[in-house]
């Protein structure tokens, strides 16, 4: 009997695993054998947007399966997504509200919560105006949810503190893409993959971070010999399995590494001069204000980063950076970047420099040759950053500081003339700090969890949690209890995923939408209609203009109308991607402007881009094929001029190690989920360091040993893992623990960029000794 | 009893050892994909622990292995309606 039962689920194993990776033919072959009924959804972890099959049965998840027809995923999905179903179901959840009463969350009902909630915001609101409250949400909420809370806050309540997780991944991408192209979201798609012959991948652990992205450059690697990779990182992790080139900066310093291979492009006369010509500008920053310059002066600009000039300053050799210049310029040429990037003080200058190459050799707007940004969370960028959830933006393109925009979003919205404030809010850390003057006096915090996943998180805890006189008011909305719900004054319990539907926005600028499949546990409700309630609450107050939210939207499906009206004539059109679509498709990629439109594979390419053809961007007089940054300033991009600046908090002879942090396999950002399935924390049981062995030997530390890992801000204690991989003179700690021996944003620095407002979580200075 | 099915990209090269070599550890079996790229893997193991730590290890470890993507999972263990089936996963 077992030998029966062992044997067929072997089977059904096989047929599985065929189904997937035995090609398009066999696709179809996967049968469930159980009675399972299947739903198209999305997966709730990274960027990359895996199409998945969910099962339910009897109420109940019960299996998840990669989507086959997915058009881009094609039926991949990750060992992370492989435990979703018991993630969801974790007895852990938080099932009801809770109060802070006598210093312990105590269990209250809905009515009273809500009404709390309400409460002290209009108080605050009404006392200290309303610059005196905030929303910080997440790229893990509906696109709807972030949607709805913006609006709430910058045309409702009159208040730009509106911020989200994504300030602390994808801000200083964003501002790469809006200041070299004029707009954000990347022009390119995962198809791209599939043409691209050379990879450039930078501070981007691909492998674990984005496995399904890294499975299909393996393909493409397979497939042709001629396929070659690139990897940028000061650290050996797995993707430089495959990688032909591997430099290795210094952390922080490899912004004179970018120029020195534009320098070597130009040398070898390997740019492209007539896509220069036509499409190009060149921008330096004097005096506080760009300033433009010819292309002489810009090769007179890159004198100073000849290869072997920055040898010392990059610890890269001039002959690898030669290499690397002459294969990306070789192309098609496809950039993927990711933290390593971003997480600096210098990221929005390092996401420059990396659309120059591009830009310098015309590996853009072609098959297989575009820079490519990869996003962490499932919704950072269709959720977050298109809708105009950060404290200086608006849906859609729009910026706070236009008063043509500002006048748009409130005549959408209905809200009086005048609500939006001109001026910025708050951008995250500034915010957390101010929660610390007690100046912000009540916070809303949904789906994140910044009590652990702030840099130099210490301040900031004391900021949400410490008693004091006057202290603000920190409600928190989430799935699971967290180290920001331990210092809250109210914990909202949140429906999750598959218990609520909406949309997530991928990578590749694709809009999915996952549909509700089971009941949230207990009395656990969407963040969608937690918000419609607090709005009508504050409209009942009088801090809300009565009607402003309340009576106009009853699901998601009413706000998606508004959210693609909202689209309409922007650069990022989707009027046509409708509620009845999305239902039915593996989700669309905007722009979409009628609803015969299939999505755009790649933007500003007359013949792909539909908005070349009508509407405000329209241009007929150019030909299928031909390139025009229509959002950029004279439809020209812009390769900018920028100083190679060394990091916030460079190692000295009292810090003399760098500290670099990022993600495992197993496990998700602040490990709210993947700790909640035993079998992913047991495989990754405990934080650790990684120490290349040079550093280890002289520091006398072997694997296993205990390390204090000290910095300005404060210090961690957690195992020694002694492996080559970390460049010498640099540690690395993945940052998903919570407990506070291993809660590594201790020691994080909280400088942050001044553009992007991005803080530097991968470069900082520390000491090591055994503890 | 757990049972996982997955998939290696391996190199073209080193095709024949690398199936010998996953063949030969503890738990591993091979089937064909029709592309000598890829191979099929079946693990089985006690516990889902064992089941991963080869899946996300063992596997991963041998040479010629460029990367391991798990499709399916079936874990005993699991009441009959929480059990996971998966399909298309790393």
């Amino acid at each position: 009997m077992e030998t029966t039962r062992r044997d067929f689920i072997k089977a059904a194993a096989m047929t599985a695993v065929v189904s997937v990776a035995g090609g398009p033919a066999m696709a179809k072959a996967f049968q469930s054998a159980d009675s399972i009924e299947w739903h198209k959804s999305v997966c709730r972890f990274c960027g990359t947007g895996c199409g998945v099959l969910l099962g339910a049965r009897g109420g109940r998840l019960v299996a998840l399966r990669g989507d086959p027809e997915h058009p881009t995923t094609k039926g991949l999905v990750c060992a992370k997504a492989l435990f979703l179903p018991k993630i969801v179901h974790s007895k852990d959840r938080l099932k009801y509200p809770m109060a802070r009463k006598g210093g312990k969350l105590e269990r209250i009902g809905w009515d009273e919560a809500m009404e709390l909630l309400a409460d002290k915001f209009a108080k605050a609101i009404r006392k200290h105006g309303a610059d005196s409250v905030a929303y910080y949400g997440s790229g893990q909420a509906l696109s709807e949810e972030s949607y709805l809370a913006n609006r709430l806050f910058k045309g409702g309540i009159g208040t730009n503190n509106v911020e989200g997780n994504p300030r602390l991944c994808m801000a200083s991408a964003v501002g790469g893409y809006v200041s070299t192209f004029g707009k954000d979201e990347p022009m390119g798609s995962y198809d791209d993959i599939n043409h691209a012959k050379v990879f450039f991948l930078i501070g981007s652990n691909t492998a674990e971070c984005h496995p399904v992205i890294f499975d299909q450059i393996l393909a493409r690697k397979q497939a042709r010999r001629d396929v070659l990779v690139i990897v940028c990182d000061p650290r050996k992790s797995p993707i430089c399995s495959i990688a032909d080139v591997h430099l290795n900066p210094i952390p922080g310093y490899d912004l004179a590494l970018f120029h020195a291979m534009a320098h070597v492009i130009i040398k070898e006369k390997k740019h492209d001069q007539e896509f220069v010509d036509r499409h190009v500008q060149f921008k330096i920053v004097k005096d506080g204000a760009p300033a433009k310059v010819d292309f002489k002066g810009y090769c007179a600009f890159l004198e100073q980063f000849a290869p072997e000039k920055v040898v010392m300053s990059t610890g890269v050799s001039a002959k690898a950076i030669k290499e690397a210049a002459l294969l990306f310029a070789h192309g098609p040429t496809m950039s993927f970047w990711t933290m390593g990037l971003n997480q600096r003080i210098t990221g929005v200058w390092a996401n420059n420099l990396i659309h120059n190459l591009h830009l310098l050799t015309g590996q853009i707007g072609k098959p297989g040759a575009t820079p490519f940004s990869l996003t962490g969370q499932p919704n950072a960028c269709g959720g977050v950053r298109d809708t105009g959830s950060l404290c200086h933006i608006l849906p859609y393109g729009r910026v706070v500081k236009k008063a043509e925009h500002r006048e748009q979003m409130e005549k959408l919205w209905g809200a009086k003339s005048g609500t939006i404030q001109s001026k910025p809010g708050l951008n995250t850390i500034e915010m957390f700090r101010s929660l610390g003057r007690d100046e912000v006096q009540a916070i809303l915090i949904l789906t994140t969890n910044p009590g652990q996943s702030l840099p130099n998180v210490t301040p900031y805890r004391k900021a949400m949690g410490e008693p004091r006189e006057n202290k603000p008011f920190v409600a928190v909305i989430d799935g699971y209890p967290t180290r920001t719900t331990e210092l809250a004054d109210l914990v909202l319990p949140a429906a999750i995923w598959s218990e609520k539907s909406g949309v997530f926005g991928m990578s590749e600028r694709r809009y999915q939408f996952q549909p509700k499949i089971k009941e949230a546990p207990g009395e656990a409700r969407s963040d969608f209609d937690i918000l419609l309630d607090f709005a009508a609450r504050l409209e009942k107050k009088r801090v809300v203009p009565e009607g402003y939210i309340s009576g106009k939207f009853k699901t998601t499906d009413d706000m998606w109308d508004e959210m693609r009206l909202a689209s309409k004539d922007t650069a990022y059109d989707f009027m046509g991607i409708t509620r009845e679509r999305l239902k039915k498709e593996c989700g669309i990629r905007w722009p979409a402007p009628t609803e015969d439109h299939p999505g755009t594979n790649r933007r500003f390419v007359k013949g792909d881009d539909p908005l070349l053809d009508s509407g405000p961007y329209a241009d007929t007089a150019i030909l299928d094929g031909d390139i025009k940054f229509y959002t950029a300033p004279d439809f020209r991009a812009t390769i900018w001029l920028r100083p190679a600046k060394p990091p916030a908090e460079p190692t000295d002879k009292d810090y003399p190690i760098v500290l670099s942090t990022g993600r495992v396999l197993e496990h998700w950002h602040t490990g709210t989920m993947t700790m909640r399935a035993d079998e992913l924390r047991r495989a990754q049981p405990e934080c650790y360091v990684e120490i290349n062995p040079k550093d280890a030997k002289s520091y006398s530390i072997r694997t296993g040993d205990r390390i204090k890992i000290t910095s300005r801000r404060g210090e961690a204690v957690v195992k020694a893992c002694v492996v080559d991989v970390p460049r010498p003179g640099m540690i690395f700690v993945p940052w998903h623990w919570e407990d506070d021996p291993s809660l590594i944003n201790r020691v994080c620095i909280d400088a942050y960029d001044p553009g992007s407002k991005q803080p530097e979580f991968k470069i900082c200075a520390v000491k090591i000794a055994k503890a | 009893m757990v049972v996982i099915g997955a998939f290696a990209r391996i190199e073209l090269d080193e095709a024949d050892s690398v199936h010998k070599r996953l063949d030969a550890l503890r738990g591993v079996s091979t089937f064909d994909l029709g592309d000598r790229k890829k191979v099929g893997i079946l693990v089985e193991a006690e516990d889902m622990d064992g089941a991963h730590r080869v899946l996300t290890r063992d596997l991963r470890a041998v040479e010629g292995v460029l990367g391991v993507w798990p499709v399916y999972v079936h874990d005993e263990a699991e009441p009959e309606d929480v059990r996971q089936a998966v399909t298309g996963a790393v």
